[in-house]
């Protein structure tokens, strides 16, 4: 009887066992979706508002800036570079828009080309100097944020710029089926980061020169061009932000899209992105967005002060890049 | 000779994940005595040093130094039992000073300044360094081994020969009775090894054990006593130099006899009159002068020197890697400057370097991806620039390779790092091959490969140009150059100095050309 009884025991505790294994190693795998479910049924429990289409309507269209940012970034980041300099190119490029439409009275979609170029120009001189001077990206987009901003500053005097442009208008506040248009943006924008990345040739180029330069460069991979290209794609995807968060505003502001940058790095390695290179997916970026679009919006349901909100932000980061290390170990 | 044993291993067994990796492995090393231990990648060797160092514990069996059981917990408890090691790839700061190396994690404190003790304790570590006593200390050591260099000179400033060199002096200040060198001589020029090999010497008459791991028959049987040979796991046999010779050591690790590991069945060596690659007076200043040669389409040109005289160098210009002053290249009857790499292999040029880790492979790439970087174009879905990879053909093409190249992987997807030395190699080769050039250059194609993947890679060479592939191989191992080329050139001090046919060639000759 007690024999029996013990093994009937020993059984149950291997099948928890082997219960509790599967269920930690489906956690690994998934984490930074898990991550993001495990949030959600938080809010959704604590907020009767936060499971509606609207409010997600109203996260997606509030992610979209910082989620096209972060398509870049996860670029940049995958080859093994960083770009400090896209929170900068945010404020220049709506400045850039509101001084051309508004001051100037330039046509709207021309002040917009103006604006994006301006963008893709920033990025190659960054990775320009980067590339051709042997400087740490680090450092020429550092150097280049406060220049940049400053340009922000000068080129507006310091005040908002003023947008008239109805065009603008609709892009940045406007919905077409009850999606958010910058949403719509965002989404595009992320199918193409996702097809470039991690279906072309170009995001295997970009994921060589990020693992290794040398071996990339002895392949015949043309590594200067394809940094080139990263850094002028992360410089015109900040710019399209920038003209989003203007038309959001209906003002190019000088002092918009500060610390932006820092939310994109976030976003992108929350995503599971190595910043020792070689190593990215937009896939995950977009999650890494999510959950940083969704803590923000479920902390501001819940009226949670903006100083607890940074905190809780703060530690919600550093706990799923635990879970990222711990899984590779 | 006193026969004192210094370190005796009694029936290690050891397993990984149900692998066996070694099976009752004994070894047993003198005092004084200079032992090779060889085998293939994946013998064993390493996982049986790595008990010893104290960075595996084994399953079963006994440890014995100096005929005391001792249980080596970790790396530290290792040094403390006399235990040094020298590792392939050097575990050296550059950005520190010789003493600084040296004495890392044991500095001489303003303290014990009198003793001669070092100080290693945490409580210590904001003291002052004793900067004097540790280049006093550290000059001590660097005469041991022969080295003239100042205590204070920057690691980054010395010769892979004098790093190896600081490395051992290192292991002799932790007062290593027994010193494990791994590969030592895989990145030194001959006079290095020479050197290296008299303070071998020069350490076992002070008594001084070391077991000397190594690919390299001719070294083995110019410095060693005795000869371990492990194979899967196993202990095949330990005998002295005297009582055997090359091919039978090779045999044992084999299994198999040696005879067919260059397959001389060339059709005809000169068969071609069409010439691939013609250079001519190529110049560039401080590295080589008036370089002229032409290689034949089908044909295995071997060029061989030292470490330094220039050969890596000429093919880092082929390829676009390094600029050259003057001269004319001309490849497929046409003037050729290739400005980069990429130019390079467009028009079907490959390099397979001496240094795969950094310039070969993607290690946080599966094997699939490593092969397929060189031959992306032609894996595009219809439109050109955007259109995506096809998988399916990744895959087929792959595979094909996989089991034409004979590289040891579970599946395609496996990460190269899982790789051993000789299949990680054939992957390098595989990119090449699988993207289908004309020209291959190679950068000693088998360095830290073990024999069986050799032969493999050997007979892949031959057979690239018995299909009209023409070879440009730079080696330094003169048997590999003789064995496989249909032509050699020598160089030294960035000069031709002679061009034959392998066939009414000898090794020594071929060495009096090159120093």
């Amino acid at each position: 009887m007690s024999f029996s009884n013990r093994v009937g025991t020993d059984e149950a505790k291997k099948q928890n066992g082997m219960s509790f294994k599967t269920f930690t190693s489906f956690l690994l795998k998934f984490d930074t979706i898990f991550a993001l479910i495990v949030i959600c049924l938080i809010l959704t429990l604590s907020s009767d508002y936060f499971l509606t289409f609207g409010n997600f309507s109203n996260i997606l269209q509030q992610v979209s800036v910082i989620g096209i940012i972060a398509i870049g970034m996860t670029f940049v980041i995958s080859t093994a570079e960083i770009d400090l300099s896209v929170g900068s190119v945010v404020a220049l490029s709506g400045a850039i828009v509101g001084v051309l439409s508004s001051t100037l009275g330039l046509n709207i979609f021309l002040s917009i080309i103006i604006a994006l170029i301006t963008g893709v120009i920033v990025g190659l001189l960054i990775g320009t100097f980067s590339v051709k001077f042997v400087i740490p990206s680090f450092i020429v987009t550092l150097a280049s944020m406060m220049t940049i901003r400053g340009i922000a500053f000068l080129v507006t005097g310091g005040y908002p710029a003023p947008i008239e442009s109805e065009f603008l208008q609709v892009i940045g506040q406007g919905k077409t089926f009850g999606i958010a248009n910058s949403a719509i943006i965002f989404i595009v924008i992320a199918l193409l980061g996702y097809h470039f990345l991690q279906r072309s040739r170009f995001g295997r180029y970009v994921l060589a020169v990020g693992g290794n330069k040398e071996s990339a460069e002895v392949s015949g991979i043309p590594v200067t061009k394809i940094r080139l290209i990263v850094f002028s794609l992360s410089g015109l995807l900040a710019s399209l932000s920038g003209i989003l968060l203007a038309g959001q505003f209906g003002a190019g502001s000088p002092n918009a899209g500060d610390m932006y940058e820092l939310d994109a790095i976030a976003a992108v390695v929350l995503g599971g992105a190595n910043l020792y290179g070689g190593k990215g997916r937009v896939t995950g970026t977009i999650i890494g967005v999510l959950i940083i679009g969704v803590i923000d919006n479920g902390l501001n349901l819940l009226n949670v002060s903006s100083y607890y909100q940074m905190v809780v932000k703060g530690l919600v980061i550093l706990m799923a890049l635990g879970m990222n290390r711990f899984k590779q170990s | 000779m006193i026969t004192k044993n210094a370190l005796e291993l009694i029936n290690i067994s050891k397993s990984f994940n149900n692998n066996e990796v070694l099976n009752n492995v004994e070894f047993s090393l003198k005092e004084g005595e200079i032992h090779a231990l060889v085998g293939h990648n994946g013998a064993g060797k390493s996982t049986l040093m790595k008990i010893l160092l104290g960075v595996h514990s084994s399953d079963t069996g006994k440890v014995k130094i100096n005929n005391l059981e001792v249980n080596i917990s970790n790396p530290e408890h290792a040094q403390e039992c006399g235990v040094g090691a020298v590792h392939q790839e050097l575990n050296l700061f550059p950005e520190l000073t010789i003493a600084e190396n040296m004495f890392l994690g044991r500095e001489f404190t303003s303290k014990s300044k009198e003793k001669s003790s070092v100080s290693s304790s945490f409580k210590d570590i904001f003291k002052t360094v004793d900067k004097t006593k540790t280049n006093s200390e550290c000059k001590k050591n660097l005469d041991r081994v022969g080295l003239k260099v100042s205590p204070k000179e920057l690691v980054k400033n010395l010769s892979m020969g004098h790093r190896q060199l600081v490395e051992i002096a290192k292991g002799l200040s932790e007062k290593a009775k027994i010193l494990v060198l791994d590969e030592p001589t895989s990145s030194l020029s001959v006079q290095e090894t020479d050197t290296l090999f008299e303070i071998m010497n020069h350490l076992s008459t002070e008594g001084v054990s070391i077991i000397f791991i190594s690919h390299r028959m001719e070294e083995i049987f110019r410095i060693c006593d005795k000869i371990t040979v492990l194979r899967n796991g196993r202990l095949i046999d330990s005998v002295s130099v005297e009582n055997t010779n090359r091919n039978e050591v090779i045999e044992m690790m084999m299994g198999e006899p040696p005879e067919n590991m260059y397959l001389k069945d060339k059709k005809n060596t000169l068969a071609s009159d069409t010439t691939t690659l013609k250079v001519d007076n190529l110049n560039l200043k401080g590295v080589y002068k008036n370089i002229n040669f032409e290689v034949k389409k089908g044909e295995i040109l071997g060029i061989t020197g030292l470490v330094g005289a220039g050969r890596t160098e000429i093919l880092e210009t082929i390829f676009g890697l390094r600029k050259f002053d003057d001269g004319t290249i001309n490849y497929l009857n046409d003037n050729f400057n290739p400005k980069d790499p990429n130019k390079a292999v467009i028009n079907g040029i490959g390099f397979v370097t001496e240094d795969r880790k950094d310039q070969g492979l993607f290690l946080q790439m599966d094997v699939q991806k490593n092969i397929s970087i060189t031959f992306l174009n032609d894996l595009q879905t219809k439109l050109k620039v955007i259109g995506g990879i096809n998988k399916e053909k990744e895959k087929k093409i792959i595979n094909d390779n996989i089991k034409k190249l004979n590289i040891h992987t579970t599946n395609p997807n496996q990460l190269v790092t899982e790789l051993s030395g000789g299949n990680q190699q054939k992957i390098v080769i595989a990119k090449w091959l699988a993207k289908g050039v004309n020209l291959l250059l190679l950068d000693e194609p088998t360095r830290g490969v073990d024999v069986s993947a050799k032969a493999e890679i050997y007979k892949l060479i031959e057979d690239f140009s018995n299909e009209g592939g023409t070879v440009l191989m730079v080696s330094s191992e003169l048997d590999e150059v003789l064995g496989v080329a249909d032509r050699i050139i020598t160089i030294k001090k960035g000069q031709i100095t002679g061009e034959f046919i392998p066939g009414n060639l000898t090794e020594n000759k071929l060495m009096e050309l090159i120093i």
